[in-house]
């Protein structure tokens, strides 16, 4: 159960993601997709019900301490830091050596095709490039649960189709378990082996 | 936890060296002094008088001189356009006594101590107010709305009074409001180019209180002026808070004339420090370099009780105190003010706006006069006023900066591990660094400027610039002139450097 300004967004949701797989969450905007990933991540409060990981409860772990990486759907680039420096954010805050974040970053951005784009500014990235910047920087501290927030609006028909693909392969390559959220039944379709639909929004959108 | 402190830290800044001193001043007025008598006494009836229309004609002067080189800055595309800007809105950061002492110098010598001089120092400051104001939202009138309004018939006249006009009166309300206040409770220019008949009421106050010894006087003035202040403040503050969007037009290549006008404009606005720094060398039988000699050696030879040496030192010192104390103070509670969208953040912060810095310069030398609270002729109670009377201004000028930073990006630092105290080393603070070096900025030039509340606080040994300017005009002779105005020049260029300097570390 979810709370947000005095309102309820969420209540009787649940679920379960088997380790390494993915599943997609669906349903009509302003049904609560957004909140239930912000808080799975710890970024609003759960107040009733429990987030578990492998087992462990982790309701009440601060979200620095989660290791649940999340794709903002309007990806939240740092804008004062360039691309390499965006994906290797998490391992520095990790303590790694510059040599090993060296080659991590230089991994991710072959796998998602960015290789060329290592010292560019984030603010002249087009659409899709930002997202598969964000995807990188999500993935490189190998977080136990990748989230994503509607990775694909906002972009045109084939670059969205091409961006879907890019993005099941190296789920699939790296063993992660993710969480995709997602009101577009395409995307659902292309990445996700299983999906759930949210139930309707509790109270219309416009009160 | 940090930005509690923060907090606590910027609330007791204001009490102490705002709404204490004011409270002190109500307090006193109330008690002892016949009110109904002060209104009676010789000056006081000429200064409201004078501050209400005197306030008005600059107002009025200062809008319609500021209107033009607004149109012509937000439509068209001049060349220099970027530098034209800068040259008219610098004046309004000037110290006041300089811009006092540079229409003194600027002007021929009948004109001295002529409400003319007062009214175009007013608006040569004033225009800045105007143009600052008014460009982003007529920069945000979109061509296509007047293409619109002509094909269903409306004339060029008629566009502009149905169309431009409604959509810039906010703006410039605002804008008059604000310029109002300011040339009401003029100070340091009217102090330098006034003269008997010509105070404003601030001017008046001071004048009560130091030369006339008539504190009780002057209380009650302060306590009515500042009343007057705050309903006119929370009116404007209403009327400015409408805010357009801010789209960048296309702009037109100018017509010849409006560029030649804007730049004749600017070049105008330029030969005002011009004459200061020129004035400077002109002794009455020639060229001079006496005046700036006089800086180095301390002012012997002027009869003035004041070392120009130490004066430029403590206005230095008092100034990155100040600045110490009144930027992260000023950051804090603008982060507060936007994360939050605290009313009491933004309360607080605009507390100082309501008085002069007259008021609070009298209120404190009225209010910490007692026992161990007798602090009138510490040092450090300079720096601290000068940050109270920042303050506002510095989360003024800040609060866009900060509503800037999407609040996502910390969180995506969350989700990438990082720890509170890690968000903000680095993300925070490198994304504030513009803010705060436009709070510094604002925060140094009014420290070095600040007049009002100074004039009540500094002793020998504490003087600052301005009060040397003051005091050196005040004195008879050319010596003396000259090195007020010499002065005058080594403020105006602390206070440009200070400018640019920021300016030029938030660009790279």
């Amino acid at each position: 159960m979810v709370d947000l300004d005095g309102r309820r967004i969420i209540d009787g949701v649940s679920l379960h993601v088997d380790t390494g797989r993915t599943l997609a969450v669906c349903g009509p905007s302003g049904s609560g997709k957004t909140t239930l990933l912000r808080a799975i991540a710890g970024l609003v409060p759960v107040r009733s019900g429990a987030v578990e990981v492998d087992g462990a409860d982790i309701t009440s772990t601060p979200t620095h301490r989660r290791s649940i990486g999340l794709v903002f759907q309007d990806n939240q680039l740092f804008p004062h830091m360039n691309v390499a420096r965006n994906i290797g954010y998490g391992l520095r805050v990790l303590g790694w050596d510059a040599g090993r974040i060296g080659q991590r970053v230089d991994e991710l951005l072959e796998r998602v095709q960015l290789g060329d784009r290592r010292d560019q500014d984030v603010a002249t990235l087009s659409g899709g490039e930002a997202k598969r910047v964000a995807l990188a920087r999500a993935l490189a501290p190998s977080p136990r649960v990748l989230l994503l927030d509607e990775p694909f609006t906002g972009l045109d028909r084939s670059l969205h189709d091409q961006l879907a693909v890019m993005v099941d392969r190296v789920l699939r390559d790296s063993g992660t378990t993710a969480l995709l959220v997602s009101h577009d039944p395409a995307d659902v379709a292309a990445i996700a082996q299983s999906r759930i639909d949210m139930p309707p929004a509790l109270e219309p959108p416009s009160r | 936890m940090i930005a509690r402190l923060r907090w606590i830290g910027a609330t007791a800044l204001v009490a102490v060296g705002v709404v204490v001193p004011l409270v002190g001043l109500a307090v006193d007025s109330l008690r002892g002094s016949d009110i109904t008598a002060v209104w009676s006494r010789s000056g006081v009836r000429e200064a409201v008088w004078f501050s209400l229309w005197q306030g008005v004609v600059s107002t009025l002067a200062a809008v319609v001189v500021g209107l033009a080189p607004a149109w012509a800055l937000s439509r068209f595309d001049l060349p220099g356009r970027r530098v034209a800007l800068a040259a008219l809105t610098v004046p309004f950061v000037l110290p006041t006594v300089v811009v006092g002492a540079a229409f003194l110098a600027a002007l021929p010598d009948r004109f001295d101590r002529s409400v003319l001089a007062i009214v175009l120092a007013h608006v040569f400051f004033n225009v800045s107010v105007v143009v600052r104001t008014v460009v982003p939202t007529w920069t945000a009138v979109d061509e296509h709305l007047l293409d619109a309004a002509r094909t269903l018939g409306a004339s060029p006249l008629t566009v502009a009074r149905t169309v431009v006009w409604p959509l810039l009166r906010p703006a410039v309300a605002g804008a008059a409001g604000l310029v109002f206040v300011m040339c009401a409770t003029s100070y340091g220019v009217v102090r330098l180019l006034g003269g008997p008949g010509r105070s404003t009421l601030d001017v008046e106050i001071y004048r009560r209180a130091v030369d006339l010894a008539d504190v009780s006087g002057a209380t009650v003035l302060a306590v009515a002026q500042t009343l007057v202040i705050v309903v006119l403040f929370a009116v404007w503050s209403r009327s400015a808070a409408r805010r357009s969007s801010i789209t960048t037009a296309r702009r037109r290549r100018a017509p010849i004339g409006v560029g030649v006008a804007v730049w004749a404009l600017v070049a105008a606005f330029m030969a005002v420090p011009a004459a200061l720094v020129l004035a400077s060398f002109r002794s009455t039988d020639g060229w001079s370099t006496a005046g700036w000699r006089a800086l180095f050696t301390g002012g012997d030879g002027l009869r003035v009780p004041v070392d120009i040496g130490d004066a430029i030192v403590n206005s230095l010192v008092f100034a990155v105190l100040a600045a110490s104390v009144a930027v992260p103070l000023g950051v804090a509670l603008a982060r507060a003010a936007v994360s939050s969208s605290s009313r009491l953040a933004d309360f607080v912060a605009s507390l100082p706006l309501g008085a002069s810095a007259v008021v609070v310069g009298l209120g404190i030398i009225v209010t910490y006069d007692t026992g161990i609270l007798d602090v009138r002729g510490e040092w450090w109670l300079v720096p601290l006023v000068h940050a109270a009377v920042a303050l506002p201004f510095v989360v003024r000028a800040v609060v866009p900066m900060v509503e800037a930073i999407p609040p996502g990006l910390a969180q995506a630092a969350a989700t990438l591990g990082a720890s509170p105290w890690r968000r903000w080393i680095d993300i925070d603070l490198p994304l504030l660094r513009p803010a705060v070096a436009t709070a510094s900025a604002f925060s140094l030039t009014m420290s070095i400027g600040e007049f009002g509340a100074t004039s009540f606080l500094t002793r020998r040994d504490t003087t600052t610039l301005p009060i040397v300017v003051d005091t050196l005009l005040g004195r008879a002779g050319s010596l003396p002139h000259m090195t007020a105005f010499a002065v005058a020049s080594v403020l105006l260029v602390l206070t440009v450097v200070a400018v640019t300097a920021v300016d030029r570390s938030v660009r790279t």
